[in-house]
């Protein structure tokens, strides 16, 4: 068997071994730059329709709903917000929204802010411009893949509808993950184990009923 | 156009000149950085050809960014990292359909010596490429990234955005998987169900 010392010398004469044409690799970033639109118009329109759409946030819901809000809202999905099922909702009941709708649901006294939308999880998106990566963790929600973001408050990055790549800062704990084209979100709970219990218990609710797969 | 100015710079000082419009501040740092990120975005990717793309594509997105960098590790980690999420987005979208054979086959190693000994090495790199594309992603990129790009723990766990400790744990049992890939009385099927990429 290949001592793993000298595997590691083998991966790393692998590497020095792969071919690169990379003489005009700075020369054609820098043409790339000059010659592509900046697209400050595109990104300023983006910025406007963020802040109509945080604007509309502040205006129609309470602060602790306003990160989804903002999130949802310029992703280009419609939030619902419905006042009424604040803290009504037990983990054991819950159902997870459909596609573009959002929940507060009330667990143990805390609030949990639970999203949905149609989409592939992109971990650019997600992960680009957090503070640290230590803040995001690869996770598993019954064998669906996610993300755990905490620590500090983050910055969620994602392309607008303009296709033009916004951030927006995250205050609290944030589990997402993916089974099939939705991603759900929920926001709020001080630890991981907390959230991985909750999705568990969500994702299984979801799947056993009748209509589910 | 690479002034001795500028190659004395750290990469924050040529960061901060760069988000300040100086190009020549920017082009320093994709030199500085290009070869680790064209390992990264190829092993990441399977494929030095698309590795070219990623990176070019991760810089420039990189440039429109620079006023994000928040300090809190290093630039050249920074970087990776953008460079390292493109490759994946790429993979997801376009090389995850070909399967792992595939990949292995566009990794184009340098042979321009033609010795021999030469030969050897290559058929013995090859092979090693080809067990290195049948681990799980999550231990090709570890492995990838430590060794092959030669980035520290610290910054393989800052592009993959992996914490450290699973960096540190995944490379020795990745090392360990990739011992037995290499095992010429074993075969490779059957046992790693639990290390498909996803």
């Amino acid at each position: 068997m290949i001592d793993l010392d000298d595997l590691t010398e083998r991966l790393r004469a692998l590497g020095d071994a792969l071919d690169f044409d990379d003489a005009e690799l700075a020369d054609s970033v820098l043409g790339r730059i000059d010659t592509e639109p900046r697209s400050r118009t595109r990104l300023w329109l983006a910025v406007a329709t963020a802040v109509l759409v945080i604007l509309a946030g502040v205006a129609l819901i309470p602060d602790s709903r306003r990160a989804v809000a903002r999130w949802f809202g310029l992703d280009g999905v419609t939030v619902e917000v419905d006042p009424e099922v604040t803290g009504t909702a037990a983990p054991v009941s819950f159902d997870l929204p459909g596609p573009g709708e959002s929940r507060v649901v009330d667990v143990d006294g805390q609030q949990i802010l639970v999203s949905t939308v149609s989409g592939e999880l992109s971990r650019r998106m997600i992960t680009k411009s957090v503070q640290s990566s230590l803040q995001v963790h690869e996770v598993d929600v019954d064998g669906a893949p996610g993300l755990w973001i905490d620590g500090p408050p983050h910055e969620i990055g994602y392309e607008s509808p303009l296709g033009e790549p916004v951030f927006e800062r995250m205050a609290g704990n944030t589990l997402v993950w993916q089974r099939g084209d939705v991603i759900t979100r929920v926001e709020g709970f001080a630890d991981l184990e907390a959230a991985l219990a909750f999705a568990r218990q969500a994702e299984s609710t979801a799947s056993s009923e009748p209509s589910g797969t | 156009m690479r002034s001795a100015d500028l190659a004395g710079c750290d990469d924050v000082t040529l960061l901060a000149r760069a988000h300040g419009a100086d190009r020549a501040a920017f082009a320093e740092l994709v030199r500085r950085h290009q070869q680790a990120a064209l390992r990264v975005a190829a092993v990441i990717s399977g494929s030095t050809e698309e590795a070219k793309d990623i990176v070019q594509d991760a810089f420039v997105e990189v440039h429109r960014h620079l006023g994000s960098y928040r300090g809190t590790g290093s630039v050249r980690s920074w970087m990776l990292r953008i460079v390292a999420n493109r490759a994946k987005n790429q993979v997801r979208s376009r090389v995850r359909r070909l399967n792992r054979e595939d990949r292995h086959a566009r990794l184009e190693l340098r042979a321009a010596e033609g010795a021999d000994l030469v030969a050897e090495r290559v058929i013995e790199q090859e092979a090693l490429a080809i067990a290195l594309c049948r681990l799980a992603t999550a231990d090709r990129e570890v492995l990838g990234c430590r060794f092959v790009a030669g980035l520290s723990e610290a910054e393989t766990a800052e592009a993959l955005g992996t914490p450290l400790g699973t960096v540190k744990s995944r490379t020795s049992r990745a090392l360990e998987r990739l011992q037995r890939q290499l095992e010429p009385t074993m075969t490779v099927s059957g046992e790693k169900t639990d290390d498909r990429p996803r």
